[in-house]
């Protein structure tokens, strides 16, 4: 491991770069749980399409305050949602707020939130929704959401393709007709459409978990066609290796050698493949809850954050904020596609 | 004497399709062959590149499967058997691939390569780092992955990796082919040294009747995918029989005699070269028969 970012450093700093910011990504989406200041569904009615909120150090009186505050709001325009901030009283951030009770991680149970202010006083970072619920606690729930989906579907998609190009591969015959007649069926459709019409077999009132999961084995059935398709290929040339002939020279079972001189040498390849792969994951999800066939109300997903604005050029001139999700997506794509670039050297141990 | 391999009239013909799968371009890579391998008598192959000597000594191990034709352990037939019933056979019979840049897997280090061909039973460190000290490799290579190493040190490990767990006879298919001339004398030297020790059985493989006829007991001489000349190694490079044998002494009176490669289906596959050619060798092609005490000969000059 120390290699790998030793030899990733060397090899561009900007990849190095996006090694650790997606890994502190997702490490932050990991305890959205902790990190958010609001549950993801609670709703300042009186506050919809607020704006980020203001930070300030220095007061009315151009005193200065250690502690940032903010200042209450109320809406000074009825009719274009403007808000207005009340001066007269001061709220400190403070660390470790009450709240209402909510879960953590489904197991435990607490009051406390990581940071916040007292009411009725709201601290918005990215600003609110329609209902007056906080973007920057909804987001980061969100992005536990699409983010892990993203990585369990592309394991998934990793594991099936291995297995199956493997196998094709590497016994040929009928086993390789049959598989791969398999996977051309899956290719033939336009990924999107296949994406819809999987979802269209199952109900739409599923409990979240379900389409959760569903969501899951739908990506994941998309992605691994192709993977597969390319790891036999792969492993059709790499089996006729002298290295390969060597193994089998020994005697080892087909199973040795195919996991551990076969596969392997198609690592640098696929895991490149399945870094550039992620964020369509990301968007595959994005565009079933865009559509409302992905994660429902009041769970929030990257997509359905960014479904609210579809349709309402107004939202996206008045509440831009809402566009977040688009920007955070955005970021890992490109996140991803650089270090996908740097791998495909990194990983190839010609270059170790 | 101790028969430990014996093929009996193996033939392997190659056919490659073009794009199209309209055109299919036949290659005879093995015509009928038949060679023993006896123990303690290392047996040397020869023949220029192209004659079929990597084909056979794949067969040999069944690494490829014949078309036609019987490969014999210990005058069992195994032919036949499946990659699981040959694992036995095939830790008594290893083999150094010809190009040490290409035989070794560039995901494993030296250490798992070798534990690899160990019997799983015992495949400690001890034994790994006894192994290298055998083929002069310093047991801090362990580690390392084989595009670290030169060409020799690579052939080297594929001498390690061969002798681990003791074979019996070992194939080296021009085991020095891809290094330089100094390195090549010391991987032969090694090989002989280990030879010794080990009381291996070599089948060595080479373009080169000189070293094979320092190194080996028997020779046999290929060309086009037939053994032309098979005996005693003194005999064959002292006194060679076949015109072709002479020709790999004095590689100058090897060229076509015609311009263009002429393709006769039937005769002798020597034609082209063949500065004693007859009207006969055009239309037959001569059996091997044995000319003097254990020196055979496939051609009519001698019948
Ligand atoms: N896998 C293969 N497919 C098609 N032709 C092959 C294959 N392997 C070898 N041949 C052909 O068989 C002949 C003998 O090759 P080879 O055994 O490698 O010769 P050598 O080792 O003596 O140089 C050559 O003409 C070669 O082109
Ligand atoms: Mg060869």
């Amino acid at each position: 491991m120390r290699n790998f970012l030793g030899r990733l450093k060397k090899y561009s700093k900007v990849s190095y770069f996006s090694f650790w910011f997606l890994i502190i990504f997702y490490l932050v989406s990991f305890f959205a749980d902790i990190l958010i200041p609001y549950h993801f569904d609670y709703q300042f009615r009186d506050k919809p399409y607020h704006p980020p909120s203001k930070i300030h150090f220095i007061d009315t009186e151009g005193r200065f305050h250690i502690k940032p505050f903010v200042y209450e709001t109320f809406v000074d325009d009825p009719i274009f949602r403007t808000y207005k901030e009340n001066y007269s009283v001061r709220y400190p951030i403070k660390f470790l707020v009450d709240g209402p009770e909510r879960n953590v991680f489904f197991i435990f149970k607490t009051k406390k939130y990581l940071f916040g202010v007292d009411a009725p006083a709201g601290i918005f970072l990215f600003g609110t929704d329609t209902y007056g619920r906080d973007i920057f606690s909804r987001l980061l729930y969100g992005s536990r959401i699409s983010l892990s989906i993203s990585i369990i579907g592309v394991l998934i998609s990793f594991v099936l393709g291995m297995i199956t190009g493997g196998f094709a591969g590497y016994f040929g015959g009928i086993t390789d007709q049959v598989l791969m007649r398999i996977v051309e069926i899956l290719m033939v459709f336009p990924s999107f459409y296949l994406m819809l019409s999987l979802r269209a077999m199952f109900p739409l009132n599923l409990s979240s978990i379900q389409v959760y999961f569903l969501i899951v084995m739908i990506l994941s059935l998309i992605g691994w066609a192709g993977l597969a398709r390319i790891i036999r290929g792969m492993v059709l040339s790499i089996k006729e290796e002298d290295y390969v002939l060597a193994a089998r020279s020994l005697g080892l079972s087909h199973w040795r050698i195919l996991v551990f001189h076969i596969l392997p040498n198609t690592f640098s390849y696929t895991i490149t493949a399945i870094t550039i792969s992620v964020p369509g994951y990301i968007i595959g999800e994005s565009a079933l809850s865009l559509l409302g066939l992905g994660i429902q109300e009041p769970y929030p997903s990257w997509g359905n954050i960014l479904s609210s604005t579809v349709g309402n050029i107004r939202v996206i001139s008045d509440a831009p904020w809402l566009l977040l999700a688009g920007a955070f997506i955005f970021i890992i794509l490109i996140n991803f596609n650089i270090l996908g670039d740097a791998l495909r050297n990194v990983l190839d141990p010609k270059n170790w | 004497m101790d028969k430990i391999l014996r093929c009996e009239k193996i033939r392997k013909v190659f056919i490659v399709k073009d794009f199209l799968g309209v055109n299919k371009r036949t290659t005879v890579a093995l015509n009928d062959i038949s060679i023993n391998i006896e123990k303690g008598l290392n047996t040397g192959i020869v023949g220029e590149s192209g004659s079929g000597k990597t084909t056979l000594a794949r067969t040999m191990l069944l690494l490829i499967k014949p078309d036609a034709g019987s490969v014999y352990y210990r005058e069992k037939e195994i032919t036949h058997l499946s990659d699981n019933n040959l694992r036995d056979f095939r830790s008594k019979v290893r083999i150094i691939f010809q190009n040490p840049y290409k035989s070794l897997n560039p995901r494993l280090t030296i250490e798992r390569t070798i534990k690899e061909a160990l019997p799983s039973c015992d495949s400690h460190k001890q034994k790994v780092e006894d192994i290298l000290a055998q083929v002069g490799i310093p047991k801090t290579y362990r580690t390392k992955y084989p595009h670290q190493l030169s060409g020799g040190e690579r052939q080297r490990i594929a001498i390690a990796r061969a002798l681990a767990g003791i074979p019996e006879c070992v194939i080296a298919d021009e085991p020095t082919g891809n290094l330089d001339a100094t390195t090549e004398v010391h991987i032969l030297r090694l090989l002989e040294k280990l030879k010794e020790k080990f009381n291996l059985t070599y089948v060595f493989i080479s373009h080169n009747l000189k070293i094979v006829s320092d190194i080996c007991n028997k020779i046999a001489v290929m060309y086009k995918g037939r053994i032309v000349e098979e005996g005693d190694a003194c005999d064959v490079s002292k006194n060679p029989l076949h015109p072709y044998t002479k020709a790999l002494w004095n590689p100058d009176i090897a060229q076509p005699i015609d311009e263009k490669q002429t393709k006769y289906s039937e005769g002798c596959a020597f034609i082209d070269s063949c500065t004693s050619r007859k009207e006969r060798c055009f239309c037959e092609n001569p059996e091997i028969i044995e000319k003097e005490k254990n020196h055979s000969v496939a051609c009519f000059l001698y019948e």
